[in-house]
């Protein structure tokens, strides 16, 4: 009988120590969450020339119309009885390379205009030349890459074939004829003056 | 008397008075006067851990949905032109500076231990789109937190400091914000709506990235149980209170 009194005592005892510890069964913690996104608007370069023609000079500036930044290159294509070449103390910023196109060195941000170029048209042969003739200015513009801080223009950049696309991102299949497709980014525009 | 405390029913009923009692402590406490000579307030420490924003010169905390404001983002893509054609996209890429830091403002002064889960993922309107690739958005980690790359997943990264935030204390967790140039390559050309004329339709095009950022917080007291506790993770801390090693990966 003394036991189960004991027991009784104890039993109650420990339900008044159970009572207390519940808090020391946990530790002290906490938490905190938070988000955040930013939309991308992706699309190709445009590109608005301006030219003008003085005697045998022409003037052009590109003028980037598009949302995104970009490298900007200008060919000037003509008869094989002419000749075009910047005119000196002019142009800065751009350089002529071994494929005929004058490129610009800095890139020309969305909504801004690349410094002139003037190019100076020479005849070769004056008595091979017709009523009149045309120097076609074509522009292109790759986007600017940016790699951390670093900025670079890729020409040889394509995007990726169709095939690899579908594979890629299977429910984009429209169900039309599938076709192997390979483009670059480049933005191509044409812009001539008669002469 | 004897015969009383023999009878169990009375033990129990003193039992049951004795936890009864032992509840209503508090409550007695509340409605019993003293003056501000005699009092004496206790308190249980309040472990505390806050995120927080650079937001121009100062940091704001973020705790809520969609608070990451991405202000060097946000600036760079102000323009001032009313032509709402004319806004100048985010540039894809580029480094951007995102400043977020976690803070220890527990309440008594304690240290804690700090662990971040960020999760990066991408939303097309308001659903994940899980076609899209997590690892091109890049969050640059500040020094000092150890990846534990056990818990990684595609779209998940877990950060633990070695060392426990002192109270008040901040510890820099993200530096910067960069997407991938990759995202420019994902171009289907189409036919326009004229004839002969293509159009690139870009996959990311109008998609969101998202970054979600966790933290908890643990106690150092007794450390080992609680990260154990809190966080099911078995780390070993040594005598500066410095965890040096994770479910048995050394902590460097």
């Amino acid at each position: 009988m003394k036991f189960k009194k004991y027991l009784m005592i104890a039993a109650a005892l420990a339900l008044v120590s159970l009572a207390s510890v519940k808090t020391t069964m946990a530790y002290f913690t906490d938490h905190k969450e938070t988000t955040g996104g930013v939309t991308l608007s992706l699309g190709d370069s445009r590109l608005t020339p301006h030219e003008t023609v003085e005697g045998l000079v022409k003037h052009i500036t590109i003028e980037n119309t598009g949302n995104y930044d970009v490298f900007i290159r200008v060919k000037a294509v003509y008869g094989s009885n002419y000749d075009a070449s910047v005119v000196d103390n002019t142009s800065v910023g751009w350089e002529l390379k071994d494929d005929g196109y004058y490129y610009y060195k800095d890139v020309v941000k969305a909504h801004e205009t690349a410094p002139e170029l003037q190019l100076q048209i020479k005849v070769k042969d004056n008595t091979a030349i017709e009523n009149s003739f045309n120097v076609v200015i074509v522009q292109e513009a790759t986007l600017a890459i940016y790699d951390g801080d670093k900025v670079s223009a890729d020409w040889s950049k394509t995007v990726m074939s169709r095939q690899d696309y579908d594979a890629k991102f299977p429910t984009q299949v429209d169900g039309t004829i599938e076709q192997q497709n390979q483009s670059t980014d480049t933005d191509n525009g044409q812009g001539e003056g008669d002469n | 008397m004897k015969k009383i405390v023999k009878n169990p029913l009375v033990i129990l009923a003193v039992g049951v008075l004795i936890v009864a009692a032992s509840s209503v402590g508090a409550t007695r406490a509340a409605i019993s006067y003293s003056n501000k000579a005699d009092q004496v307030n206790f308190s249980t420490a309040k472990l505390q851990v806050e995120l927080q924003e650079k937001q121009g010169d100062d940091y704001a905390v973020v705790s809520d949905e969609d608070s990451l404001t991405f202000p060097a983002i946000a600036e760079a893509m102000k323009t001032n032109d009313s032509d709402k054609s004319n806004d100048i996209p985010f540039t894809v890429g580029k480094k951007y500076d995102e400043n977020v830091r976690v803070v220890n403002t527990s309440e008594g002064g304690y240290d804690e231990y700090v662990r971040v889960s960020v999760y990066k993922y991408w939303k097309d309107g308001k659903n994940k789109d899980t076609f899209l690739d997590p690892k091109l958005i890049d969050l640059e980690v500040a020094n000092g937190w150890y990846e534990d790359k056990t818990a990684e997943t595609l779209e998940r990264k877990v950060y633990y400091l070695a060392k426990p935030l002192a109270y008040n204390e901040s510890h820099d967790f993200i530096k910067s914000v960069t997407i991938g140039n990759e995202v420019l390559t994902y171009v289907k050309t189409v036919d326009g709506d004229k004839t002969g004329v293509v159009v690139d339709e870009y996959q990311y095009n109008g998609k969101t990235f998202y970054v979600e950022i966790m933290v908890d917080a643990v106690q150092t007291h007794n450390a080992t149980d609680a990260i154990r506790g809190a966080w099911g993770v078995h780390a070993e801390v040594d005598d500066n209170g410095v965890i040096t090693s994770i479910n048995g990966a050394a902590v460097n």
